[in-house]
């Protein structure tokens, strides 16, 4: 090839690549727009936006504070342990990568991409713990989660050299693991110390239904939840000019993604419509369920397997949303269930359906030991300091909104604007439930 | 606060330079004013939960159509 022309080649691989990673992140903003929407809906007109500034403020935390130290993180411990490589050098907020530098076209899209990661992992959050958490609180948590314990997790199995591939040969393609399993325990892990709403359970333990103020609101958000995945999903690859690499190195196609991507939609909608008996909000949530379900491998399952698959995670999100209100926890938006449940059992699903194919660079085969191993690091990885940071602010009295301002709303206390000036909708609550909220 | 002379030959062209006193500062200050903010929103949430108790909430509700807001 004259050199004028490889040159040329070389010049546009550079630019496709840039482009390719910024259209990742432009769709993956929708993700923020979709939770934006979609927690607005589900909390009572009384907190909607309380909510709204509470989902922008995380966007701009945890971009911020993974600029700071995330990427960092990211590049220094695939390891497991902090080892300070080239890469990881290289992206110290201080370095010659980590600003404008003509000769580098990479570092910046790709801390981007994994930014709008981070900051959806610190959004899964968002919706569990609405309508009670202190914002600042919750801005703590989502920027520990977002920046230093998802990215830690991604760094030990979503990363070509993470210790999770080179000595387990696990298959997480789609981030289930290190961005839904690990955000779904965190979240579990602050629900136990922050409590429920008051007037989620009557003291007999009865389940009592607090309704979203706006459920097409909510099912929008997750319209728009469902755009963003393409993004998310976009940046899981790996373009290289000649076509795209998994994270793991291995090849793959778009298609391939698109194939299981759209099957697991469809499969999560039809599973959580057929167990929560055509529930609107568990119905859209199981689209989520089931994209997640299949993320694992939805580079090599076939298409359908891949609505099987997404089938079942579907169907089972209602089941653990309606566990977890047997053991009073309130999850507002169904996050543990959608993104811890689903998230686990695309890895078990992983390691059952592609146990035995290879990995590339000598890194073990795919196994089912291995997908059981990284569920249970992940897990622990999320619900440790998940439990861990909200119990030092429970104890510290800074984690919970106080009761009188929780029974007359977000909105009244903390922000300066009224959603709804001509007083429409209000929030609607029986007698009973009334008494119960006075404090 | 330009590294380079010109762009020939040029590859970082941020403010300052990479590994220089410059960066480190704006680094700084960078993390000083995000934890400042977290402090700010404690404050201002300890405000206004006071402020609720007091029954003078921030936002006083809507104002009927067409009157100024105050």
């Amino acid at each position: 090839m004259p050199p004028e022309v490889e040159s040329a080649v070389e010049t546009m691989t550079a630019v496709n690549n840039e482009f390719f990673y910024w259209m990742s992140i432009a769709l993956m903003i929708l993700i923020h727009a979709g939770f934006l929407a979609y927690e607005s809906g589900a909390s009572r007109s009384k907190n909607v936006l309380a909510t709204a500034i509470k989902n922008l403020l995380a966007f701009a935390v945890v971009v911020a504070s993974f600029y700071f130290v995330g990427w960092f993180l990211y590049n220094a411990m695939p390891s497991g342990w902090f080892a300070m490589s080239d890469a990881a050098v290289a992206a110290l907020p201080w370095s010659d990568n980590m600003g404008p530098n003509i000769e580098d076209p990479a570092s910046g899209i790709f801390w981007g991409a994994f930014a709008l990661f981070a900051a959806t992992t610190g959004s899964i959050m968002s919706g569990a713990v609405l309508e009670r958490i202190r914002t600042s609180a919750f801005l703590i948590l989502a920027t520990v989660l977002g920046s230093v314990v998802w990215i830690i997790g991604a760094a030990w199995g979503w990363h070509p050299s993470g210790w999770m591939l080179t000595q387990l040969g696990l298959h997480d393609v789609g981030a289930a693991g290190c961005v839904h399993l690990i955000a779904g325990t965190f979240t579990l892990g602050v629900l136990l110390n922050l409590g429920p709403r008051l007037g989620k359970y009557a003291p007999d333990g009865t389940v009592r239904d607090i309704r979203p103020h706006n459920l097409p609101m909510t099912m929008l958000g997750l319209m728009l939840i469902f755009v963003g995945f393409f993004g998310f999903l976009m940046g899981c690859v790996i373009y290289t000019g000649e076509g795209f690499e998994t994270i793991y190195g291995s090849p793959t196609t778009l298609s391939a993604f698109a194939f299981n991507t759209l099957m697991g939609l469809a499969g999560g909608i039809i599973g959580a419509y057929l167990t929560s008996r055509g529930e609107p909000f568990w119905t859209i949530s199981g689209g989520l369920a089931g994209v997640i379900s299949v993320a694992s491998g939805m580079d090599l399952y076939h298409p359908a397997l891949g609505f099987l698959i997404a089938l079942a995670g579907g169907a089972l999100v209602p089941m653990i949303g309606m566990l977890l209100d047997r053991f009073k926890i309130d999850d507002v938006v169904g996050a543990v269930a959608v993104h811890g449940g689903a998230g686990a059992f695309s890895l078990i699903m992983a390691g059952i359906f592609l146990g035995g194919y290879p990995n590339t660079d000598g890194n073990p085969s795919i196994s089912l030991w291995g997908q059981l191993v990284a569920l249970v690091v992940f897990a622990a990885l999320g619900f440790v300091p998940g439990y861990g940071l909200s119990w030092i602010l429970k104890k510290a009295q800074s984690l919970r909104t106080p009761p009188a301002v929780e029974a007359a709303g977000l909105d009244l206390s903390e922000v300066p604007a009224t959603p709804y000036p001509e007083g429409t909708p209000v929030t609607v609550m029986r007698n009973g439930h009334v008494e119960e909220l006075k404090v | 606060m330009s590294p380079i002379e010109t762009y020939d030959g040029a590859s970082v062209v941020f403010t300052f330079g990479g590994f220089s006193v410059g960066v480190w500062v704006c680094f700084v200050l960078a993390v000083a004013l995000f934890v400042g903010f977290l402090a700010r929103v404690v404050q201002h949430e300890n405000r206004a939960y006071a402020a609720m108790a007091a029954h003078e909430p921030v936002e006083a509700g809507p104002p009927v159509e067409a009157e100024p807001a105050t």
